[in-house]
């Protein structure tokens, strides 16, 4: 499933705020039907955060580990392991959808 | 917060997210009263003015203002504007404020009588939920009861049409009875109301108003007409056991437990001013929507929220009160936290914020007699062994099961 995910673009599912607060990186969803539950915020760490902002609908997920990689001077096999798990994490609360 | 499978995202409740919020200190919530103009003409109420009034709609907040006001409040980390007035549905711009304050990312909760509520504004709140909730008082369950209290034929009717509009398209509503003189045999027939018009299965019916009088000092008639409708405090613990005697021990015996305590002469002792905030319908910054008119107004038209909300704080962390009898009765009353008496209440009473209320001071003492905390001619603040006495409370409530720590009184959340 995750290789098949490099070549696929995804982006932000529906109207989801992007906040920060008190120094918390927060995803509220806004609109009925995303995220699990109603009334839910989700708050991403720093590693999430970065990872949020390459997935926006405008590159592919081997596109974002690339340039994460050039970012953060890490290996592109660290990255994807990181990107492929939040990736999943936001894909199960619907918070992200492929983009065509 | 809950951390759930992946290490880089948590999730968390909306109201968990603000109480973290709070507990740091912060200001998590901000009241907004849209207006104060309302379609009803409650008896009690402590502030509404006619819903048509040409006077009151030119001191409103404009549109743009408002709109203003709310990418401020977002800016400086508030998560949840409560939505009150009067009734905040009466403003033509309701929808736009609404919607606006949620693609911000903020949550509302929205206080409404829901007699007002449209198709329109139903699919509004279904498309955008409000994230905080909406909290819909109600005043009676006969034609007759409703009309007695808020002055308006058919108020009922409009009410279960906006209540039904928000069931069919499964908005979570809470319901909360406002009622002036609570009747026997009245537990049932609320429940039936709530199943019939929400999707709670339960919802416990209030214990008796406990009244403020007008904020802004502009009635002397309402202000005697509300001083007719309070209850002395033996009437109203006496209506408030009469359902459920179990539930008002339980719920108000934990309250007792919990918040009892000595707090010296602070005059807010309820976060007021720090972690809550409120913005009036004419644009002043004030601790709290309790308050009418006062020296704690700073006007946003002067003033950028930041600054108003950073004044507020340093003031409400260094006040403390001079007055007499402030200083003799509730600076050393340890039920002061779960008395009504508060200094937006004491304004509202004397025009001062630090004066007991005699009416709110008389409840708390009743309460307080009932538990057997109080002898029938004692005053709180002359009880040296409170502790003591709370802590015989304490057992009894553990002896009956109840884990006073855990339930939240229904007190908490204001009456009016």
């Amino acid at each position: 499933m995750s290789d098949s995910m490099l070549n696929k673009t995804y982006g932000p599912n529906g109207e989801i705020v992007a906040r920060e607060v008190e120094g918390e990186f927060l995803l509220v969803p806004i609109k009925a039907g995303v995220g699990e539950i109603e009334e839910a915020l989700y708050a991403l760490n720093e590693t999430g955060k970065s990872i949020w902002q390459k997935l926006d609908g405008s590159r592919s997920v081997e596109q974002a580990i690339q340039e994460l990689a050039q970012e953060y001077g890490a290996e592109p096999d660290l990255i994807e392991e990181d990107v492929l798990g939040l990736l999943e994490a936001l894909l199960e609360k619907h918070l992200l959808v492929e983009k065509a | 917060m809950t951390v759930i499978k992946s290490k880089y995202v948590q999730e968390a409740s909306a109201v968990e997210f603000l109480n973290n919020l709070m507990n740091k200190g912060k200001l998590g919530r901000l009241s907004f009263e849209l207006t104060r103009r309302c379609n009803f003409n409650c008896r009690h109420c402590y502030t509404n003015q006619p819903a048509g009034s040409r006077e009151e709609r030119t001191q409103e907040l404009s549109t743009s203002k408002i709109l203003s006001l709310l990418e401020e409040a977002e800016a400086i980390g508030c998560q949840t504007i409560q939505m009150t007035g009067g009734e905040p549905l009466l403003r033509q711009d309701f929808a736009t404020i609404y919607k606006r304050t949620r693609q911000l990312g903020m949550n509302v909760s929205l206080s409404t009588n829901a007699a007002l509520i449209t198709k329109e504004l139903a699919d509004l709140f279904a498309q955008y939920p409000p994230g905080d909730g909406i909290l819909v008082s109600i005043y009676g369950l006969s034609d007759e009861e409703y009309e007695k209290t808020t002055g308006q034929k058919g108020g009922l009717d409009k009410v279960k049409r906006g209540l039904k509009l928000l069931k069919e398209r499964n908005i979570q509503v809470s319901i909360r009875a406002n009622l002036l003189d609570p009747q026997p045999g009245l537990e049932q027939e609320f429940q039936a109301f709530v199943r019939e018009f929400t999707h709670d299965e339960e919802t416990p019916v209030n214990w008796p108003m406990k009244l403020s009088l007008r904020q802004y000092h502009d009635s002397d008639e309402a202000n005697d007409r509300i001083k007719n409708l309070r209850f002395s405090g033996k009437e109203w613990v006496q209506r408030a056991i009469q359902e459920n005697p179990d539930y008002f021990f339980v719920e108000m015996g934990a309250a007792l437990c919990r918040l009892s305590g000595i707090s010296g002469n602070k005059p807010f002792v309820c976060q007021a001013g720090i972690k809550l905030g409120a913005v009036s319908y004419d644009g002043m910054y004030k601790p709290c929507m309790v308050f009418g008119k006062s020296d704690f107004d700073i006007d946003l038209r002067e003033h950028t929220l930041a600054e108003a909300v950073a004044m507020t704080r340093e003031r409400m962390l260094t006040l403390t009160s001079q007055h007499p009898n402030f200083e003799k009765q509730c600076a050393r009353c340890f039920l002061r936290a779960n008395c009504k008496s508060c200094p937006g209440r004491s304004d509202a009473e004397h025009g001062k914020f630090d004066q007991p209320v005699d009416y709110f001071c008389e409840l708390a003492h009743e309460e307080a007699r009932y538990f057997n905390l109080l002898g029938p001619d004692e005053k709180a603040w002359e009880i040296a062994d409170w502790r003591t006495r709370i802590e015989a409370l304490r057992n009894r409530l553990v002896e009956k099961g109840v884990d006073y720590r855990s339930t939240i009184p229904r007190g908490e959340k204001g009456d009016e």
